[in-house]
């Protein structure tokens, strides 16, 4: 029987800027298999002594290039027609007229095209793409935390995704709510603010939730997202336009530190990089119930000669 | 890279080898259907730590590999099942599918070495059916694969766990 050691601390490794996602994929694959060879060196017949230092639970956040990826239960299905739909230009819109700019010289309007990837999570078609954070915590759920002396079970693992990201979406004044349906919706519960997979190899968690913070909602018209046939989806920056940006007097007052960080603009402040934070801060309550400064440490993540260099920050 | 395009065979290869699935050496005869209660000819049931099952035939020649009525419940309702391409050679611990429920995707490993050379297509069309009845082994069980083994199968049940110390596993999750 392996002992359980609770673990301390959860690492947060933020991506900052636009990853292309294939790199975004090869570091999470990095990650889960550090602890799968941990887990099968572990649970040999004759594990070394002492036991090598346990994985760091860690959670990787980004916003990737454009991609539309498909659930475990759909690869090959989709059609050429279907294929080439996904693959077409999207256009930039016009800040004048509102309508598609399809030629142009000027490299800000250049259109753009998403990939087609194939994931091992569950779940169904999903877009990712710029505007968008994507949470991919590596765990091992049968590992003891304060919250869960246990392990976490599938079933709490998906629920506790998705009560993160509507604490995160509280810190922005929005509420977010469950369905019958997975995901997180807005509040009428007609439209999805965060969609939601994960794939689970002995017990390691990989994927999780992406979540719509200035997401160019049109990616999301060439797929039915998540199979679901008359939902809509939308955007914390959508949310904040139908309100009136009633949100940015209230981000103003509370938080004028992060007011100036961001150029004293509040479009730049709605951000991955800073919603990012707020969503580990939340993920790391819902392990530990509270949080403090030294349960999370945060690397920023940058490529250098094609490898993935990490520089460490204190969270907070 | 290499785990997820070597996890990804199944999948990928599924539609194309569906046919050969479908041939006549393993379609369940009347006299091969063995029904719980007559299986006591059976070698004991062995469970791992992902919560798979094993359970050979008398001969130690064959066995029925599925997940345990404990991961069952704790999944909740299976909406999918990832099934192997047969025949397909698995070391102990080798991905051979998964198990799909309320948007997670769960691994499903083989206990043991040996040759997967049959699946239970009835979970292709009707995954509930590993609700129903994760453990059983019948034509109209949830069980997941059918396995023949060889002599490093045989002792790779050494490493597993016997129903008492499996109960006692879970007990403590």
């Amino acid at each position: 029987m392996l002992p359980i050691s609770p673990i301390t601390h959860i690492r947060h490794i933020h991506l900052p800027g636009i990853t292309p996602f294939h790199l975004a994929q090869a570091i999470q694959q990095n990650l889960v298999t550090k602890y799968l060879e941990y887990k099968a060196l572990v649970s040999s017949p004759s594990p070394p002594t002492p036991l090598p230092e346990a994985p760091q639970p860690t959670v990787l956040t980004f916003t990737p290039t454009p991609v539309y990826t498909t659930g475990r239960r759909e690869h090959d299905t989709l059609t050429p027609s279907q294929i080439s739909l996904l693959k077409a230009p999207l256009y930039a819109l016009s800040p004048t007229t509102g309508k598609e700019i399809k030629q142009s010289k000027d490299p800000k309007y250049t259109p753009q095209y998403a990939e087609i990837e194939q994931t091992l999570r569950g779940g169904q078609t999903t877009f990712h793409g710029p505007g968008q954070l994507v949470v991919y915590p590596v765990i091992d759920l049968r590992t003891a935390f304060p919250k869960f002396p246990k392990g976490i079970s599938v079933r709490c693992y998906v629920h506790l995704l998705e009560s993160t990201t509507i604490a995160t979406l509280q810190r922005w004044s929005m509420k977010g709510v469950r369905t019958e349906n997975p995901g997180v919706w807005e509040e009428s519960g007609e439209r999805k603010i965060a969609a939601l997979g994960v794939h689970l190899r002995r017990s390691i968690s990989s994927y999780g939730v992406g979540l719509n913070i200035q997401t160019d909602l049109r990616w999301f018209e060439r797929i039915v997202a998540c199979g679901l046939v008359g939902k809509g989806v939308t955007s914390m920056w959508a949310i904040e336009e139908e309100r009136g940006f009633s949100g940015e007097e209230k981000f103003r007052t509370e938080r004028p530190d992060l007011w100036d960080l961001h150029g004293r603009n509040y479009k730049n402040a709605m951000c991955p990089d800073l919603v990012a934070l707020q969503w580990v801060e939340e993920f790391a309550k819902g392990l530990y119930g509270v949080y403090e400064d030294d349960k999370v440490e945060l690397q920023t993540g940058f490529i250098k000669d094609r490898e993935l260099q990490l520089k460490g920050y204190l969270h907070g | 890279m290499a785990s997820i395009a070597r996890s990804l065979r199944p999948a990928a290869s599924r539609f194309v080898a569906s046919s050969s699935r479908r041939a006549p050496s393993w379609r369940i005869s009347p006299f091969q259907v063995r029904s719980f209660s007559a299986s006591g000819a059976a070698q004991a049931k062995k469970y791992t730590k992902d919560h798979e099952w094993i359970e050979l035939s008398e001969d130690k020649k064959t066995g029925y590999i599925g997940i345990s009525e404990y991961a069952a419940h704790a999944l909740g309702d299976v909406v999918y099942v990832e099934l192997p391409t047969t025949p397909m050679e698995v070391k102990a611990g080798d991905a051979i599918g998964a198990v799909e429920s309320v948007k997670s995707a769960s691994d499903i490993n083989s206990p043991i070495s040996g040759t997967i050379v049959a699946v239970n297509e009835l979970l292709e069309e009707r995954p509930g059916t590993i609700n129903k009845g994760p453990e059983d082994e019948s034509s109209a069980g949830g069980w997941v694969a059918k396995v023949e083994v060889d002599e490093t199968g045989v002792k790779d049940l050494d490493d597993l766990m016997d129903a008492a110390a499996y109960k006692e596993f879970t007990a403590e999750e």
